[in-house]
């Protein structure tokens, strides 16, 4: 069991690492905000550009990368009263199996890994919303419960906000992300160049494919290559000058 | 099977010079095999780690080709021939023979199944999983994706609206005696029926309509009935069996039924 929380734990830095990164990521490439430099903001263009392999979200994957980060949403979108009728870890593990189900039985392809994430997300809020459903209706209605109606937010805030982002980068993250791109760039030719912006804008490898007239392989190439430079940098970085 | 190897570098190297054909407009299974032969022998064991990644690539070309054909001129042709002009657009089964005459050993592999199912959802005729050829039994679980095409009724009976994925060719019609209640969707041999009235409702004939994904973009309605003239928008009527190419997404009402395809 400790080995599990343990794994869960770690898991779960490692996501955060990610989705700041990845959202830090789109806010100051979209802001064109580029200038000073932080080692530990290097990984997270690698992370732009990851992909979970198109139809294979093996179990362990899903369970290691999201589950921690589901349980936190679920526990964000569940009012204290409702908190106490629902553990979001239930919620966590339900949403999970809902996953794994449907990728067992084919019903689930991801091409990217902000799409898994997104999936996950509405997901793990529908389950919010019909536990909020059950608990609302008239019998076992949590507003019955005298004691809980004073503090905490009413039902009807438990409205679910998908698109909350994460707070804004601070200058100096701005400006890291800035020195590294500068870096990564001047590495690359254009055609990379072009590819890492639009997939940092969010396109995907079709949409990619479609804009500069090449085959899908050829932009699983082009990232590849992005990648392996930007592998090349974090090594020259952890060597130190 | 012996393991072959492959050098990548030379094998991404051969996948973008077979890119550059793009530009001088040379696709298809006749131009992948005869790039192929230029750089392999015929009797070279890694022909077919080449010729692979070849099709992939081909692949795409031709269905975002035929994306583009259709957006840009889908008032040259009629519907029909539209239909026949898709036929012709190159599928795996054609590349397997243009191979084979050439005496070649070559069989499909999943990832390219997987990569004909995925190019011609994505800007072809969005086939049904189940009528792609395959020699592999589960292969469906493999390439299965969620359909781009949907369609979306509303009515007094679904006030909540039903929606239905909507893959290659879908019939939509009243209820027959053998079929389910109406908001069913029925999977036949070759179509998909979705079932829009109850047995009772005469307005709408059994075999009302039918929608055909042409390409990403576009669809082919087809009025079947013959009886019944499908209002397709307050200027335009489709008579009986008569056909016209519609741009999703694309909504019209027929009787109290709304349906919106997307």
């Amino acid at each position: 069991m400790h080995g599990i929380l343990n794994f869960f734990t770690a898991a779960q830095k490692q996501c955060e690492i990610t989705y700041n990164c990845l959202h830090l990521a789109r806010l100051i490439y979209r802001k064109r905000h580029w200038r000073v430099s932080d080692r530990a903001l290097r990984q997270f263009l690698q992370m732009v550009m990851m992909e979970i392999p198109p139809s294979s979200p093996g179990e362990s994957t899903i369970l290691g990368n999201y589950l921690p980060k589901l349980i936190r949403l679920a526990e964000k979108n569940l009012s204290p009263q409702l908190r106490r009728k629902v553990d979001e870890n239930d919620i966590g593990g339900t949403v999970m199996r809902t996953i794994i189900r449907q990728a067992r039985e084919g019903r689930l392809t991801i091409e990217e890994s902000e799409d898994f994430w997104k999936l996950l997300v509405a997901v793990t809020l529908n389950k919010v919303r019909k536990k909020a459903r059950y608990w609302k209706q008239q019998k076992r209605s949590i507003s019955r419960e005298q004691e809980l109606a004073a503090d905490g937010p009413r039902m009807e805030d438990i409205a679910v906000d998908l698109s909350t982002p994460l707070a804004d980068p601070t200058d100096d993250e701005g400006q890291a992300f800035a020195v590294i791109l500068e870096k990564l760039s001047g590495n690359l030719d254009e055609t990379c160049q072009t590819v890492l912006a639009m997939k940092m804008e969010g396109l995907t490898h079709i949409q990619i494919a479609e804009k500069l007239g090449v085959s899908t392989r050829s932009v699983t190439r082009y990232v590849t290559r992005i990648q392996q430079e930007l592998g090349q940098l974090n090594a020259e970085s952890e060597n130190g000058p | 099977m012996p393991n072959l190897k492959m050098d990548p570098d030379w094998l991404d190297a051969q996948c973008e010079l077979y890119e550059d054909n793009w530009k001088s407009n040379r696709s298809g299974p006749e131009a992948v095999v005869a790039f192929a032969l230029e750089s392999l022998q015929p009797t070279d064991a890694r022909l077919p780690l080449l010729l692979e990644p070849l099709i992939e690539v081909d692949i795409d070309r031709v269905w975002m080709d035929w994306r583009t054909k259709v957006s840009n001129h889908n008032q040259e042709h009629s519907p029909a021939e539209w239909c026949e002009q898709l036929a012709l657009v190159p599928k795996l089964q054609d590349y397997l023979a243009a191979i084979a005459t050439r005496n070649v050993n070559f069989s499909a592999t999943e990832s390219l199944l997987r990569k004909e199912y995925d190019a011609r959802q994505t800007w072809g005729d969005a086939p049904r999983w189940d009528i792609v050829d395959s020699p592999w039994p589960n292969w469906s679980k493999l390439i299965r994706k969620p359909a781009r095409h949907r369609v979306e009724i509303q009515s007094t009976e679904f006030p909540i609206p039903r929606i239905f994925d909507l893959c290659g060719l879908t019939e939509f019609g009243r209820q027959r005696s053998t079929d389910e209640e109406s908001g069913a969707i029925v999977h036949e041999a070759s179509v998909s029926r979705v079932i829009i009235s109850n047995r009772t409702d005469a307005t709408i004939s059994r075999r009302q309509f039918r929608l055909q994904i042409l390409s990403g973009n576009h669809a082919i309605l087809t009025n079947l009935s013959q009886t019944n003239p499908l209002p397709i928008n307050a200027a335009m009527m489709l008579e009986s069996e008569a056909m016209a190419i519609v741009e999703l997404p694309f909504a019209f009402r027929i009787q109290e039924l709304r349906l919106r395809f997307t």
